[in-house]
């Protein structure tokens, strides 16, 4: 018991219990951290895939050469899979109709299944499936019907 | 204000808020204490847990899955269980699983993640009760401590009004007794939580990509005592945050399946080592469990928040930065004050107060034994005047103890349009004392609204089978952004400006929430 107390004692001052009168501004200072490619809505999705889609295979071309110094296209790869991920919840944060945001998620989620068994090694039907899906994104951008301005800011 | 003073009041704070959580499992644990006693008697009790056959294990966890009890409410039923001579590993199996989910949380648990995550997570703490269980069972048979107590003379006699009073004797004295000192020892966890994690600590612990969570997890979960709907409702900011599911699945296992009274139940009466074993095999098991699962259940498209506040309330309440002390004492009680809690106190006391007059007065139960047996000539003037069977009457209090908790939650998740005006006038306090500049009245409706949106979804599910993907995509859109908002008002000071424009962006996303779920 009081090898407990000793280490309950040792873990408080670690911990810093007691240090004394620390200012402090606010009680959060921690706000959310938003990613850095978190798409401003489904156009921006859409430019954010293809610009990763291009430096993918700008990086495959490279890695063909046998000492090429650019960086690994697994990057890219893993922020596709991220942006294609965070669509139905872009999507679902504007006026589109329900009818409309389910094929949506419905193919983001199998997208997002497939991209993820084929890992690092995306076939040519991997990449027409992205393809496909930004083609889907566009078709669903006219469906947002009458957003207003001050609904359209970016809200990650 | 002084660190020592924010350490003890904290831990007051923390042990008020926790007495408040108990009170309604705690009475209900009494109560079934009280009708294992004198309904079902000790063949009866042995019998409900399994008896000594190979199926006492998944017995015990699947009645201890039935009835609404808490961690702490689940001991005086040990305690009782043990009279009866319920065998140690089915006492383990349902110390451990009765406290995890009850109908309440289990829908709750449903609606949150992928319903597959919480049927794993059941599914995990069967293993773990069946395992720990037969270790149990094995450790006890190498010690053959056999403990059944002989069966008392009010259990076999007292029937009727007598036995009724008998139940209500037990439970004031039980409200006195052991069950009260293991109580406030198990809150005295959350007194030394609150004296070792500082304000706010725990808020970057459990990040899903760190490799430590489910074992900073494990550090804190054993002295915290969480009822099971704290246990869901954290599970559910853990899956909005992306945190780790291992850390989630230890916090529901060691958080809500026990606490230090458990520990110390079981090392008084299986003795020291024994327990030190079995403790140390839950944790190992625990780990195991939470490592293995912590990559394949992170849910996909979440993107982690980098922090969560799922686990403030194990920290210190207070920081150095607080001013106001009896404010903030009021405010942190006064958020855990719901009706539920506030008159299963009042009762509690009532029946505190009722079982210290019993002792001092030396009233026990066997005043309580009828003093001449029936005659023969008394049992056939009966007639149709039959007396049921002391185990029926248990067994159908119990059933009905069940029922009632499944008729609890119709009413606790009401249908959705209900909840659509609770959540109306909770958004109206809300937004107009944040539009309005005042942040405490804007925060206290915040987490009511939250809750609310919860409710909804039970609500639908169990109304309607199902809830749509797009409502859950919008629930989780309104929560996202009402903890941003919740940010914003906790700024110091805090900027009108972006506290508005968080507003402005609620307020779509609340009409296509709203919508998707509204019944025409």
């Amino acid at each position: 018991m009081r090898v407990i107390c000793v280490i309950l004692f040792g873990v408080a001052m670690l911990s810093g219990c007691f240090r004394e009168n620390t200012p402090k501004a606010s009680l959060f200072e921690h706000d959310h951290e938003v990613a850095q490619h978190w798409p401003d809505d489904l156009a921006d999705a859409v430019v954010k895939i293809r610009e990763r889609l291009a430096r993918k295979d700008n990086g495959s071309e490279h890695e063909q050469e046998p000492e090429h110094s650019h960086p690994p296209h697994g990057d890219s790869i893993r922020e596709i899979l991220e942006i294609v991920s965070w669509v139905p919840e872009i999507a679902a944060d504007t006026n589109l109709s329900e009818k409309d945001w389910i094929p949506l998620d419905n193919a983001a989620e199998t997208l997002s299944a497939n991209l993820r068994i084929s890992g690092n090694q995306w076939s040519e039907s991997d990449r027409k499936q992205v393809e496909a899906f930004c083609h889907l994104i566009e078709q669903s951008i006219p469906k947002i019907l009458n957003q207003h301005p001050s609904q359209e800011e970016p809200f990650p | 204000m002084s660190s020592i003073i924010v350490i003890i009041v904290g831990g007051l704070i923390r042990v008020a808020q926790g007495l408040i959580a108990v009170a309604p499992t705690l009475l209900v644990g009494l109560i079934i204490a009280a009708i294992l006693r004198y309904y079902l008697g000790r063949d009866g009790t042995r019998r409900l847990f399994g008896g000594d056959s190979l199926r006492s294990l998944p017995q015990s966890w699947f009645v201890g899955m039935l009835l609404p009890v808490c961690s702490i409410g689940v001991l005086p039923i040990l305690i009782q269980m043990r009279r009866s001579g319920v065998k140690p590993g089915a006492l383990s199996a349902f110390a451990l699983s009765a406290p995890l989910f009850n109908p309440l949380s289990l829908l709750y648990g449903l609606t949150l993640s992928r319903p597959l995550v919480i049927v794993l997570f059941a599914f995990g703490s069967l293993l773990i009760v069946t395992a720990l269980g037969l270790l149990w069972d094995a450790l006890n048979r190498r010690r053959q401590t056999a403990t059944v107590e002989s069966v008392d003379e009010v259990e076999q006699r007292s029937i009727g009004l007598r036995r009724l009073a008998a139940t209500v004797v037990h439970m004031a004295r039980d409200a006195t007794g052991a069950s009260l000192a293991l109580t406030f020892l198990a809150l005295s966890g959350l007194a030394v939580l609150a004296a070792v994690l500082p304000f706010g600590a725990m808020q970057h612990s459990v990040e899903r990509d760190d490799l430590m969570a489910p074992l900073n997890m494990m550090a804190v979960a054993v002295p915290v005592y969480a009822t099971p709907m704290l246990a869901m409702s954290q599970l559910g900011m853990m899956f909005q945050h992306a945190n780790s599911p291992g850390a989630a699945f230890t916090l529901l296992i060691l958080g809500t399946g026990m606490n230090i009274a458990t520990l110390f139940w079981f090392a008084k009466n299986f003795g020291w080592k024994s327990s030190s074993i079995w403790f140390v095999g839950l944790l190992l098991i625990v780990s195991g469990i939470s490592y293995a699962i912590n990559r394949p259940l992170i849910p996909p498209g979440i993107e982690p928040a980098g922090h969560t506040h799922a686990f403030d309330i194990y920290a210190n309440p207070l920081s150095n930065a607080h001013s106001g002390l009896w404010f903030t004492i009021k405010e942190s009680i006064r958020k855990q004050a719901d009706i539920a809690g506030l008159i299963s106190l009042a009762v509690l006391v009532c029946f505190a107060a009722l079982g210290l007059l019993i002792r001092i007065f030396g009233v026990d139960e066997n005043r309580l034994i009828r003093a001449v047996p029936e005659t023969i000539e008394e049992r056939l003037s009966r007639r149709y005047d039959v007396i049921v069977p002391r185990g029926v009457i248990g067994v159908t209090m119990l059933v009905g103890l069940v029922a009632l908790s499944i008729v609890a939650c119709y009413a606790y998740y009401p249908s959705p349009n209900e909840c659509l005006e609770e959540i109306a006038l909770a958004r109206t306090e809300c937004l107009s004392a944040a539009n309005s500049g005042d942040p405490d009245h804007a925060l206290f409706w915040l987490p009511v609204w939250e809750e609310w949106s919860r409710r909804l979804e039970v609500g639908t599910f169990l109304r309607k089978g199902e809830v749509r993907r797009y409502q859950k995509m919008q629930g989780h859109l309104i929560r996202k952004k009402l903890e941003l908002l919740e940010h914003e008002l906790e700024h110091d000071p805090v900027e009108p400006e972006e506290v508005k424009a968080v507003v402005r962006s609620i307020l779509p996303t609340n009409t296509r929430w709203v919508e998707s779920f509204r019944i025409p």
